[in-house]
């Protein structure tokens, strides 16, 4: 393994920023927000994760996936399909994990271009945690704070220093010509070891082996949340979009978009002709959470849920998943 | 003192809730560390009840969809939006035991105090059936907003910044009790005002009408600031808005049931009143 | 990679009136070898795209039929489609009816309003494929005679099958059952025991036909049930097609009823 000196880490992304884009975090009125980086952007390292989720940049909050133009009786349709290569640093094992359910939903039966595109074109440099967020429960699906697959890169802090373990060819490659990285001695190693250890340690672990959700625990939720899909939007593996057509009628120029939906909006399952099999709140509530905790694992063998905590974190109302998953093991 | 008023509090929750005068009470509970708004059915289970500095949640938005009998903790900024859906007629007021509360402010899990706190000019509650502890002293000068010294090129930058953020959610219009409209124009498709799939001039437009609607309405408890996820200073927008509608219309929302919404009257004789107020005033 | 968000350009062969709200387009889309129940999503370009159960047998190599009610944004421009005009198209998507399975058994359709679109998938391909299949009855309701849809077939089906129409109320020109379609149930006796009904309709129809089904005895592994959900994408991405953990779109449109029982929100 190698290691870099913390401050050698911007350094080192100026480097890479020479042939690729780079996302990093930054932080803006003290929120930290993941970015594509250009001058005049400062990198931060001090954070816990980012405020809204990785995915926009897999999985953007609105993108074209078409662009037709009419004129007479002609018709020509055009995906808009392009990705170039990008590297994506700083990204937490829990988000990485979340990447890694997001693609089994976008390679189920048909493959899903637009994402997909853009996965391979990006090369993952992860941030191990050595210290949990406040509403950080990782541990509980296994998703962290260390990561063994899913990344090219993994970093992990020792203090004035981080630690550089890459596990694809890819993760060595890009970093294989830059000065700023040096051997790691065994005790280097050892000492990441130990606090990510230490990081594990102090969290919650639960033995999901019997989980089964509880339906109690959601039916006194329902009651309290708010709707307001706050939660939908920041988590980093809710995929759900809606689809629109727009047309510019004068120029025949028009395209079709999609973008995020959530399932807690009452017309989520409207139909046309005014049947909507789900529009009581309790209902929509239920379906978010059995959505995660049990049709995800049924269907792909993951949960939908990788404990990055931000829902908990953000909801107006203080409603925690993570109350209802502690409800669901112990019976 | 806190505890005094959480006593008087489950006191008169556990009165209510036996006397069978309410089916539900509407509070907050501890989960965990969390103050969260909670529904008590039971006579049993008031002893859940609290009352804190975290208690910052707007209650008014739950009690729409309750067609039951609540009694509710109000504070200054509750009440005023009950008495906002009173004047709305979305509210019955014999449905209703309000237990107005005092309110010095509320702050966040980290102890900050919420900028909605700190520019709040009615700590008490304006109307009330109970009225639990002691009113407080009132803020007698309104702070001045810190975006108005700025030019209109850097309120434009400011906002171009926040907006920039905004990912359409909506948090800000779900989270907010006045906005009840069973169907939003922010969301209509037919015509489609905005989209969710266009860029931030669209985001601009959403926030410009949703703003404007809620010109009269809106009694700033700050919920909309606080439900957005990448933290947008909404109040700046809203609160610009209150202190517009005072100036043209000499209306202060949610004070008075007898105010008639000034965006849905249109009254000749009040107007004309109040431009010879204001003429008044001036000389 | 190919892209399935990327419609196939069709054009419009001709556009029949079935009911004041119903209209089949036909498409010039060959060699279809689509399941029977099984959807396309028709996409009308600058206004939509909308999913919609092809009604025509896979038999018919030349074309495919779209059979589309106003009720929307989309649908009501879909309305005013001509002949000739260029339309897109994705699909056959989702799984249709067992056809294999239900080989040599009695078939019993039990169809009501536009439900009865991907039933007549099913019914002219039997006609097509007549040995295959044992005896079959229809039953069909819609809310008024004029709402009934596909009428230019009744004669021809009622040459070869069992067929009973019903309407909800009263209209002039109507002369036949008057009342909801289950009640047609009781004209018919088919041998439970080597019958399968395949139920489609509005959804407080499908669960009432379903009691009466099971009232009558039916094993739930004979029961096919062809749902219908708000679909974006058609494929499984989307999320808004889901019933529990299974997805209209890529599991269904049709289920067996007995894969879906446990289900909550089965009916809505």
């Amino acid at each position: 393994m190698k290691k870099i000196r913390r401050d050698d880490v911007v350094k080192l992304i100026n480097e890479l920023r020479k042939n690729y884009e780079v996302i990093a975090p930054v932080k803006l009125d003290g929120v930290v927000y993941f970015k594509s980086i250009g001058e005049g952007d400062v990198i931060t390292l001090d954070y816990v994760n980012s405020a809204v989720s990785p995915k926009e940049f897999f999985l953007p909050q609105r993108e074209r996936i078409l662009e037709f133009t009419e004129s007479g009786e002609k018709v020509t349709v055009r995906e808009d399909l392009k990705s170039k290569k990008r590297v994506f640093f700083g990204i937490r094992p829990c988000d990485v994990n979340a990447l890694l359910v997001l693609d089994s939903v976008a390679r189920e039966e048909f493959e899903d271009p637009y994402y997909l595109d853009r996965r391979d074109n990006t090369l993952l440099i992860s941030l191990e945690c050595i210290e949990p967020g406040d509403d950080c429960f990782c541990t509980v699906f296994n998703t962290g704070p260390s990561l063994d697959e899913g990344a090219d890169l993994v970093l992990t802090d020792l203090g004035d220093s981080y630690l550089v373990n890459s596990l694809t060819d890819e993760g060595r490659m890009l970093v294989s010509e830059s000065e700023l990285l040096k051997d790691a001695s065994k005790t280097d190693e050892q000492k990441a070891d130990k606090k990510i250890a230490e990081c594990a340690d102090s969290m919650e672990k639960l033995d999901l082996g019997n989980f089964s959700v509880d339906e109690e625990s959601i039916k006194e939720r329902a009651n309290r949340c708010l709707y307001c899909y706050s939660c939908t939007f920041i988590c980093p593996t809710c995929y759900c979009f809606d689809v629109v057509d727009r047309m510019d009628h004068y120029s025949g120029r028009g395209d079709r978009m999609r973008f995020w939906d959530s399932c807690m909006n009452p017309s989520f399952t409207e139909m046309a002709g005014n049947f909507n099999p789900r529009d009581g709140k309790a209902g929509r509530f239920m379906n978010r959470i059995k959505h995660k905790l049990e049709y995800m694992p049924s269907r792909h063998k993951v949960y939908g849920c990788v404990g990055c905590g931000r829902c908990i974190s953000n909801c107006p109302a203080g409603i925690s998943i993570l109350d209802i998953i502690r409800c669901g093991v112990s019976k | 003192m806190g505890s005094d008023i959480e006593d008087a509090l489950r006191g008169e929750a556990e009165k209510l809730l036996s006397k069978g005068d309410v089916d539900l009470v509407l509070g907050y509970c501890m989960e965990g560390d969390r103050v969260v708004p909670c529904f008590i059915s039971s006579a049993g289970e008031v002893k859940r009840l609290v009352w804190n500095n975290r208690c910052k949640n707007n209650l008014a938005v739950y009690l729409r969809d309750l067609k039951v009998r609540v009694a509710v903790v109000a504070k200054g900024c509750d009440s005023r939006a009950i008495l906002e859906l009173l004047k709305a007629k979305q509210l019955e007021r014999d449905d209703l035991v309000i237990l107005g509360v005092s309110c010095k402010g509320m702050v966040d899990r980290e102890g900050v105090e919420y900028r909605s706190c700190g520019i709040c000019l009615h700590r008490n509650p304006v109307i009330y059936d109970v009225l639990l502890g002691e009113l407080v002293k009132e803020k007698e000068v309104r702070d001045v907003d810190e975006l108005e010294s700025l030019s209109l090129g850097k309120r434009l930058e400011f906002w171009s910044k926040q907006f920039n953020k905004c990912i359409g959610c909506l948090a800000c219009r779900n989270a907010c009790p006045m906005c009840f409209c069973e169907e939003c124009v922010l969301e209509k498709k037919d015509p489609e005002w905005i989209t969710r799939a266009g860029d931030v001039s669209d985001i601009f437009l959403l926030h410009a009408i949703k703003a404007t609607h809620m010109a009269g309405r809106c009694i700033e408890c700050g919920e909309c600031e606080r439900a957005c996820p990448v933290d947008i200073p909404l109040m700046h927008l809203y609160s610009r808005v209150c202190r517009d509608v005072e100036e043209l219309f000499g209306v202060e929302s949610g004070m008075d049931q007898k105010d008639k919404p000034p965006l849905a009257v249109f009254d000749l004789e009040r107007d004309a009143m109040w431009e010879e107020n204001e003429k008044n005033k001036k000389r | 990679m190919s892209n399935p968000y990327i419609p196939k350009k069709v054009e419009i062969l001709g556009v029949l009136d079935e009911s004041r709200d119903v209209k089949t387009l036909r498409l010039d889309v060959r060699n279809s070898k689509h399941e029977p129940g099984q959807f396309m999503e028709l996409s009308v370009f600058g206004y939509g795209e909308i999913p919609v159960s092809i009604s025509s047998s896979p038999t018919l190599r030349d074309y495919i039929d779209l059979s589309v009610k106003n009720v929307g944004s989309v649908t009501s421009v879909v309305h005013e489609a001509e002949p000739g005009d260029i339309v897109g198209v994705r699909g056959p998507y989702g799984r249709g009816f067992p056809v294999k399975d239900v080989g040599g058994c009695d078939l019993l359709f039990i169809g009501g309003g536009i439900g009865l679109a991907p039933l007549r998938s099913f019914i002219d391909y039997i006609r097509d494929e007549r040995e295959g299949f044992g005896d079959v009855s229809i039953l069909y309701g819609a809310r008024t005679a004029d709402d009934m849809v596909f009428k230019q077939e009744f004669d021809d089906w009622r040459s070869m099958f069992d067929l009973h129409l019903i309407a909800d109320m009263e209209s002039s020109g109507w002369y036949g059952r008057v009342g909801f379609v289950n009640e047609l149930l009781s004209d018919v006796s088919p041998d439970i025991k080597n019958t399968y009904a395949i139920v489609c309709g509005p959804s407080i129809m499908m669960k009432s036909v379903l009691k009466s089904l099971k009232d009558m005895q039916f094993p739930d592994e004979q029961i096919m049930l062809s749902f219908e959900r708000r679909m974006k994408c058609g494929i499984g991405k989307c999320g808004h097609c889901n019933i529990g953990d299974r997805y209209v779109c890529i599991d269904g449109p049709v289920f067996r009823y007995d894969k879906v029982k446990g289900y909550r929100e089965i009916w809505g």
